[in-house]
Parts: C-alpha cells; sequence; structure tokens
C-alpha cells in the first residue's frame, strides 16, 4: 500500500467527481434528516383531511401533498423526509459500529496472531456463513421489532468482512521494518498497535464505514418490507411495505413507491462512489496507466 | 599480483567497426501527478557492433528510461518528446507498433533488472522459453535443442528446464534471464542493473558470463548500472549520465583513467577500492534537480566544486575532445589541472 | 583463546543456533561462539542465506534462538523482563537496511526520534536538546526544519541519517546494522560511511555490521567475521582477511570484489559454480561442495574455529 500517497493525497480525493458525487449526496440527505421537522408539512403518521372533511388517501402529488398521500391518508413526501432521518440514523449507527468491531477485531488478529487470531477468525468464518438478512429478521424477530435492535443484527452480522481485510493489512503492516523498529527502541505491543498501525489502517476502515452505511440501509430496509422492523418509526422500508400491501402498484401509485425506492437507490451508491473516491488512493498506478 | 586483462579500447574497435545503435538528441517526458518531469533531455551516445557500454549514473539520471526507450517497453505515463534512434541504419523511433514489435526481443533483448520480473513464477524455465522462442517461429525438436543449448551458454545444466523460477537462486535466475534474452540471436542486449540485486560472488560469476557470451557471439551489450566497479570490470565504454543527460562518454580507460568531467571524477572518488581502502571516501555533497522544473546552465553546477558564473548561465554541449571521448563541460580544457584537486576532500567540503 | 578476557566483552555469544521450519529444517545460524570487546566494531561478512541477519536479530532479542546463549555485559538476554528489558533495550540499537522503511511514513522525523525517548522515560525537557544533539551527530543541516519533515520528503541518504540519529539519540552502547547503505545510490554512501567511521571515533560504541558488501566492511570495521551458511568460517582483523583470506571461501569472496579501475583482476576465482539447487549438508563442512580443495576428511568432519594467528581463527581442516 502506497503510505506516501495517503500523506499528501486527502486534498486530491476531494478533486475526484466519484467521492465528491457520494459525499454530497450524503450531505444532502444528511440535511434533510436534521430537519426534517422543517420541512416536512405533516408529520408522517398523521391521517390526513381534506378541507371538505374527506379522507385525503390516495392523492396524486399537488401544491399540498408534493409526492401525494397513501391509501390511509398519510403525507408521502413528510414520510420520505423523515424517513431519511432513520435510514441515516440506523446507517450510521451499524456502520459506526461494524467498522469499530471489525477494526479492533481485525487489529488484534492480525497483529497478535496465534490463539487469538485463530479463535476470532473461526468465530467470524461462523458469521460469515450465516445468510444475511434471514439471521437479521430471526435476531430482530429474537430481540424484539426495534430500530435499535436491528441496528445490533446488522452490526452482529456485517463486522467480519471489515475484520478479515483490516485484519490482513495489518499482518503485512507488521513485518514493516518500522514495527521492527518501534519494538528494537522498547515500544510496547499496545503503543505499536494504536500509534503505528492504527492510523495506517484508518482510511481502509473508513473505505468500509462508507460502504457499510449503504448496505446496514438496504438490509434495515429489506428487514421492514419483511414487515419486521418497529411499527412505530418510518422508514423507507416501511413505507415500501405499506405501498406493495396496499396494491399501490396495480393502482398506478407510483409516486408512493418509486420516491422511497429511489433514495435507497441514492444512499447504497453514495457509499461506492466515496469508495471508487479511496481507490484512487489505495490502488494509485491504475490511475496512471489509465493515460496513454 | 594476477594478471589483468585490459578491456578492448576505442582504439581497437576503431571506427571502421559498424555503429550498431546511434542515440541522438533523446528526449523524454513523464506524466506525474505534481506535472512534466523531463526524465531524459538530449541523451546522445553510440553502440558499436560487439561492444559491452556501460550506462552508468545515479537513480533518477534518467539511464532506465532511455533502456527502456530502445526495447520498446516504456511506462504507462512516459512519452518521447524528440530526438533519433537509429539501429542498424534505421530509425526506430518512427516504426509502427508491428515493426517495433518484431525488433523486439529477435534484435533487440531486454534483461530486467530483477529476474523475476521477467520470469512468470506459475511456469517452468521449460514453458517460458518455449514461448520466446515460438515467437521466433522456433518450435517443437528445435526449440528443445535450442533451449538446452542456450542454457549450456550461460552454464546451467538442462535440469534447470524443469524447475519454475522460485527453485531457482538468484544467480541462477538471472542467468536463465540472460538466457531468454540471447535466444533469438538478437544484435543488442540492454540490461538493466543485472547484477544489482546478487551477492558478490554470483555477480561476478554473471558478468563473466556476460563477457563470454558477448565475446562469443559478438553481442553488442548496454549494461546499465549504478556501480562504477561493475563498470569498470566489464566496459568496453562509459556513458556517464546526470539529471537526464550525459555528462562524459568515451572508453573505459579514459573514463575512468582520466575523468574530464567533474561529475565523473567525484564518482570515481565516492566507490570504495578494496585495494585502496585506508583513502577517505569523498562523497559528493547534495541532490540531483528536480527534473519537473526547467534548468538553465550546466545540472551538476550547483554541487560542482569547479562551477564558474558561466557554467550556471549556459549547459556546455557534449563536445568530442579526442577521439570517441566526449564531454560536456566548459572546463574541460582543464582537466589534468583539476582532477588531482577531486582526489582531495577538502574539495568537496563545503 | 583470544585476547579478550571476561571483563572486557560487552557481547558473548555461545553455541547459538537458530532453525526455521517443521518438515524441511533450515539451520539459519548454527552453533555461533564469539565475543564483541567494548568498543569494537566488527563486520559480519556474508553472502545471503549465510544467516548473517538473523544474527543481527538474535543478538538484539527480535527473535528467539534455538539453541544457545546470548550474554550483554555479563547477564543473559533471554531472561530479561520488564526494567531489564527496557534496559537493554535503550543500550542496544538496531540501524536498518531500508531508510525507506525504516521510518514511519505518517510521522514526521520529530515523532521518529521521540519515540525511543519517551519508551526510556527520558524528561520530556531533555526531549529537544537530545533530537537536536542527535541530528548534529549525524551531520544533518537545518535541524529545526528538518523535524518537521516527513520521510517522503527527504533523499535516501537522508533517511538514513535520520535512522541513525534515531539509533543513537539514548546513548546505546551497542548497534547492530544490517547492511546500512546497500540501498542508497552509491554516491550517497560515502556519507553515511563516513559518518558511521566518524561515530566509531568518537563514541567508542561497540558495534557489528552486517554486510554482503566487502568493501563497507574495510571501510569502517577493525575486525571481519565471515560466515558461510550458518557458521563462522573465518574471523580476524579486516585487513589481514581481505590481505591474505585463509578460507576457500574467504578467498574466493575477496577475489571476486570488483574495483572500480580498469586495470584489475579478472582470473576465474577459486570457486566451483553453482549449475543446480543446493544440496543439502548436515555432515561436513558446508563448503565443500563448491570447495576446489575438498578431501575426504571434509565430507566426514565438520571444521571448528581455530586459530591461525593471534587473533584470527579459521574453520577449515586444510594446512593453511
Amino acid at each position: 500500500m502506497s503510505d506516501v500517497v495517503v500523506i499528501g493525497s486527502l486534498g486530491r480525493q476531494a478533486r475526484d467527481p466519484w467521492f465528491m458525487t457520494g459525499v454530497s449526496i450524503y450531505l444532502a440527505f444528511l440535511a434533510v434528516a436534521l430537519f426534517a421537522d422543517v420541512i416536512a408539512p405533516n408529520q408522517p403518521k398523521d391521517i390526513l383531511f381534506l378541507a371538505d372533511g374527506r379522507l385525503a388517501n390516495a392523492l396524486k402529488p399537488s401544491l399540498a401533498f408534493p409526492l401525494g398521500t397513501t391509501t390511509s391518508g398519510c403525507d408521502i413526501f413528510s414520510q420520505l423526509v423523515h424517513g431519511a432521518r432513520s435510514a441515516l440514523m440506523v446507517g450510521t449507527s451499524a456502520a459506526v459500529v461494524v467498522v469499530s468491531v471489525g477494526t479492533l477485531i481485525g487489529l488484534f488478529a492480525g497483529y497478535f496472531g496465534g490463539w487469538l487470531d485463530a479463535v476470532l477468525m473461526r468465530l467470524a468464518d461462523i458469521v460469515l456463513g450465516l445468510p444475511l438478512l434471514p439471521s437479521v429478521i430471526v435476531l430482530a424477530a429474537f430481540l424484539g421489532p426495534n430500530t435499535w435492535n436491528v441496528v445490533l443484527a446488522i452490526s452482529v452480522l456485517l463486522w467480519p468482512n471489515s475484520a478479515r481485510i483490516i485484519r490482513a493489512q495489518v499482518m503485512s503492516l507488521r513485518e514493516r521494518a518500522y514495527i521492527e523498529a518501534a519494538r528494537a527502541a522498547g515500544s510496547s505491543h499496545l503503543s505499536i498497535l494504536f500509534r503505528h498501525i492504527a492510523p495506517s489502517i484508518l482510511p481502509l476502515a473508513l473505505l468500509f464505514g462508507s460502504i457499510a452505511v449503504g448496505w446496514a440501509i438496504l438490509t434495515e430496509a429489506s428487514v421492514s418490507f419483511l414487515g419486521f422492523a418497529d411499527p412505530d418509526t418510518t422508514t423507507w422500508g416501511f413505507m415500501l411495505q405499506d405501498a406493495y400491501v396496499s396494491q399501490a402498484l396495480s393502482r398506478g401509485l407510483f409516486n408512493w413507491f418509486v420516491p422511497p425506492g429511489i433514495c435507497i437507490v441514492l444512499l447504497v451508491s453514495a457509499g461506492f462512489f466515496i469508495s471508487r473516491g479511496y481507490e484512487q488512493l489505495l490502488f494509485p498506478r491504475l490511475r496512471d496507466q489509465g493515460r496513454g | 599480483m594476477a594478471e589483468t586483462l585490459v578491456s578492448r579500447p576505442a582504439a581497437v574497435l576503431g571506427y571502421d567497426v559498424p555503429m550498431l545503435l546511434s542515440v541522438r538528441d533523446l528526449r523524454i517526458a513523464f506524466h506525474t501527478p505534481t506535472g512534466e518531469a523531463r526524465a531524459v533531455d538530449g541523451v546522445s551516445f553510440d553502440v558499436r557492433q560487439a561492444e559491452m557500454v556501460g550506462l552508468v549514473g545515479e537513480s533518477g539520471c534518467g539511464k532506465t528510461t532511455v533502456a527502456r526507450a530502445l526495447t520498446g517497453v516504456m511506462a504507462g505515463n512516459s512519452y518521447i518528446l524528440s530526438g533519433n534512434i537509429v539501429f542498424t541504419g534505421h530509425d526506430i523511433l518512427n516504426y509502427s507498433p508491428e515493426e517495433q514489435r518484431a525488433l523486439r526481443w529477435r534484435e533487440i533483448a531486454f534483461v530486467p533488472q530483477s529476474a523475476m520480473n521477467s520470469l512468470d513464477p506459475v511456469y517452468r524455465v521449460e514453458q517460458q522459453m518455449r514461448e520466446v522462442l515460438r515467437r521466433g517461429g522456433i518450435r517443437g525438436r528445435p526449440a528443445g535443442d535450442r533451449m538446452i543449448a542456450l542454457l549450456d551458454m550461460v552454464g546451467l545444466r538442462p535440469e534447470v528446464l524443469r524447475l519454475f523460477p522460485h527453485q531457482l537462486s538468484g544467480g541462477m535466475r538471472q542467468r536463465v534471464a540472460i538466457a531468454m534474452a540471447l535466444a533469438l540471436d538478437p544484435l543488442l542486449v540492454v540490461a538493466d542493473e543485472p547484477v544489482t540485486a546478487l551477492d558478490v560472488i554470483v555477480q561476478r560469476e554473471v558478468l563473466d558470463t556476460l563477457r563470454d557470451l558477448q565475446r562469443r557471439l559478438r553481442l553488442a551489450v548496454i549494461m546499465i548500472t549504478h556501480d562504477i566497479s561493475v563498470v569498470a570490470y566489464c566496459c568496453d565504454s562509459i556513458v556517464v549520465m546526470y539529471a537526464g543527460q550525459v555528462v562524459e562518454s568515451g572508453p573505459s580507460t579514459t573514463v575512468l583513467g582520466e575523468p574530464t568531467h567533474p561529475y565523473t571524477m567525484g564518482l570515481c572518488n565516492a566507490f570504495p577500492d578494496l585495494e585502496r581502502a585506508a583513502d577517505m571516501l569523498v562523497p559528493i555533497q547534495g541532490s540531483p534537480p528536480d527534473l519537473h522544473e526547467t534548468l538553465k546552465g550546466c545540472r551538476f553546477a550547483p554541487r560542482c566544486p569547479f562551477a564558474i558564473d558561466h557554467c550556471a548561465q549556459e549547459a556546455p554541449p557534449l563536445t568530442e575532445l579526442a577521439s570517441g571521448h566526449h564531454v560536456a563541460c566548459w572546463r574541460d580544457t582543464e582537466a589534468s589541472v583539476l582532477r588531482p584537486l577531486a582526489t582531495k576532500a577538502a574539495t568537496w567540503m563545503r | 583463546m583470544d585476547a579478550m578476557t571476561e571483563t572486557t566483552a560487552l557481547v558473548e555469544v555461545r553455541g547459538l543456533s537458530k532453525s526455521f521450519g517443521s518438515h524441511a529444517i533450515t539451520h539459519a545460524v548454527d552453533g555461533l561462539d564469539f565475543r564483541l570487546a567494548r568498543g569494537e566494531t566488527v563486520g559480519l561478512l556474508g553472502e545471503s542465506g549465510s544467516g548473517k541477519t538473523t544474527t543481527g536479530r538474535l543478538l538484539l532479542r527480535l527473535t528467539e534462538p534455538t539453541t544457545g546463549e546470548i550474554r550483554f555485559d555479563g547477564s543473559d538476554i533471554a531472561t530479561f523482563r520488564g526494567a531489564t528489558l527496557r534496559s537493554f533495550r535503550s543500550r542496544a540499537q538496531l540501524v536498518f537496511q531500508n531508510p525507506f522503511d525504516a521510518l514511519n511514513p505518517r510521522f514526521t522525523v520529530r515523532q521518529s526520534l521521540v519515540e525511543p525517548l519517551r519508551n526510556a522515560r527520558v524528561p520530556r525537557r531533555e526531549h529537544e536538546a537530545r533530537m537536536c544533539q542527535a541530528l548534529d551527530r549525524v551531520h544533518l543541516p537545518g535541524v529545526a526544519a528538518t523535524l518537521e519533515k516527513y520521510p517522503h520528503q527527504m533523499s535516501g541518504g537522508q533517511l538514513q541519517r535520520v535512522v541513525l540519529a534515531r539509533a543513537l539519540i539514548l546513548n546505546p552502547d551497542f548497534i547492530v546494522a544490517d547492511e546500512p547503505v546497500s540501498m542508497l545510490d552509491v554516491s550517497v554512501r560515502a556519507g553515511i560511511l563516513n559518518v558511521l567511521r566518524e561515530v566509531r571515533d568518537t563514541l567508542g560504541l561497540t558495534a557489528i555490521y552486517i554486510s554482503h558488501d566487502v568493501a563497507l566492511v574495510r571501510y569502517v570495521c577493525a575486525r571481519t567475521m565471515v560466515m558461510y551458511r550458518g557458521k563462522i568460517v573465518e574471523d580476524g582483523p579486516t585487513a589481514e582477511i581481505i590481505r591474505t583470506p585463509r578460507h576457500p571461501y574467504t578467498v574466493a569472496l575477496i577475489g571476486a570484489v570488483p574495483v572500480p579501475r580498469v586495470e584489475q583482476n579478472r582470473e576465474p576465482i577459486p570457486i566451483r559454480r553453482s549449475d543446480g539447487v543446493r544440496p543439502d549438508l548436515t555432515i561436513g563442512c558446508r563448503f565443500r561442495d563448491r570447495c576446489l580443495h575438498a578431501h575426504d576428511r571434509c565430507a566426514i568432519e565438520e571444521p571448528t574455529l581455530r586459530n591461525v594467528a593471534r587473533d584470527h581463527r579459521v574453520a577449515c581442516h586444510l594446512d593453511l
């Protein structure tokens, strides 16, 4: 891995279009999530009535209801906006846990090796063997239909990916001369781990973080869609489930299920765009060879 | 003292020996993240048939870039700005890619720096040699015979054919690389630091093999290295490069025995000589210039103890002092006076 | 045996061996015996596979021996723990081969230099002075600016000086330098070698220089030990070994070194050329497959080091 490139290139990343696109998408959704209460004209679960007292159900998009309403009379736009808040909360929390746990495990397993490595990696193997969605569902059902339980379930299942790759990177870094120099200079193992090795794998950890956000949102949406999420919260997955159950497709209510779908795709893609920006960082030679 | 064999000076080779390769005013640039770098900026030298030329200089001087231009394996982000490379009378820079590929290996072969770079670790030696021979139209039984003959030329037994590269020692791998370079009877072999990574005894064996082959097959060899001792050991003539340019070139006896450019003088003093080990080594202070910038005047001037004002203003051209001896220095006529000064440590300290 | 007494030897090695691998065992280092007197600079000369690098790492306890003992200032280094280990680590330092890799690329020079100081619990107020002194000793100009630089902003020669400064910053008694100049351009080596010579003369360090470069060893070391396939085959004053090498391997090694002059020895060196994979030689002398003088005894009995002159030992059956 080109450490030299790491030092000087953070500024260069800002010029990479993929990276900037991904970051912009995140920031846009973040803004929406933060100001959800201000942006959304109504509460997502409120059943709304028209001026003349009729239920405002299955309405087409209009000025009052920018994306129309659901068959129960809820404002789709407000639901979408609040859904962004849930999505980002779930996504970032899961990503933070996955990355922290994965990184710590990868660091210790990779650096110390031996039985610690064997135990942790066998654990990772077991978890990797489990199918993601069904396991998350089982765990969520077991723990109770709460958003945080879903986050926990996702974290428990997603950490091995980052752990393995971080471990591999740590194992190669461990052999570097400057690590041996640190040992010869009398540095303790923990000092080496956190002063020398951890900073070098931070870019990799962040890379996983950006992808993990997308995966977590997608998984959460799937879980909600299948009806295992907390019914009191508003998530895009829940919107999709609601739409499906209310036969929105056959009714032609595209304004209901297309927006949440697009939002999910955007956020997941944003994660991959950001990781494409890191590719320049991690594999600079690809960039050089691309030019004549 | 042991018998010393003197390498053939230019006078013996003479001008009636045909010029195999002529490089004239070659300029090559690189795209880098920090701008354009002129890695090679006006390099000219000749290689005669059956001559071993040493291309010497520190890392970054452009010697490897020149080698790659000759063998057609230039890096993806480099491109030729101007200049000629005339090989057996043809200007090969103007060749189409197909013509260049035909040239590669059949006329000009390459021995790269680390033989691990030229040998694929997943194939046995035999398979790799066969592939090279196939490109030259040699297949089947004749190919088999040729492989054994090639290995024999470099002093390896036929059993080596069955082995994978990782089963061979560094020296043996390098010899396989040389054998592969000779597979299609090239006229010129370009060897990039062929012995740098090898132990002393193995280095000697590989150099002796190379010299022996060169003599027997009347092969021209360009040996690229930063080690003057290697060049002194086996090269007939030397081209000294600095910061993308040639500063001195000529027969080894002249360039090493009576160095005329201050950089050459400095290099000779910076190398430990086992037979005169008590002498103090004299480093050349400073470091080479950044090739991204447009440089004015002589590029060595900032580090040169003999620099005068004119040196910083105008770059000296490569001029022919005596037959075959070229130098790029404004004070070349004063060399006999400067030379003894250059051997003193005090001259180089600042 | 040799003129050193028990009290003056800083480092004592007895029966040191290190083997790698479980089924295909490689004896990287096999039964080494030697002493390093205080203030002595010794060269450890050998080609790749001779075990010299492993020896260096064993001496600094960066790896554990399979058998044998290493004593530093009278104590067995295998027994060091906690405070004694910390003390050892501040008294014995390593200079690495690859200057581009020996420093953390994310650390400034200051951060790299402060690490050993911190580990040795040197008081904060002394840090600045010690760092400047260390950089001065290796003749790195512009100390203030250098401290804030990153490795990628410096040349190989400058980096190696920083590595040396880091090794010297705790005023160690003993340094192990593994190929300290092999990765540097030859014109840059001279500068580093001169620093090493100066350090040798002014600080009275005990040092062992591991290298395959005969010229380097000649320039810096008063005494040399030649290793071949895990064993020491010759040990004596450097000048003598180079002028009149005794062991057939040393003869070949010295003869193979090229010099930067056109007039030089081009005779074939007295060694059998390797044309196949190395045979495994566990009985008898390890050099016999390449030695031109090998006879029957060499195949049965392994030669041990014996004195051929006052400070000069050779491991060979030939009458030398």
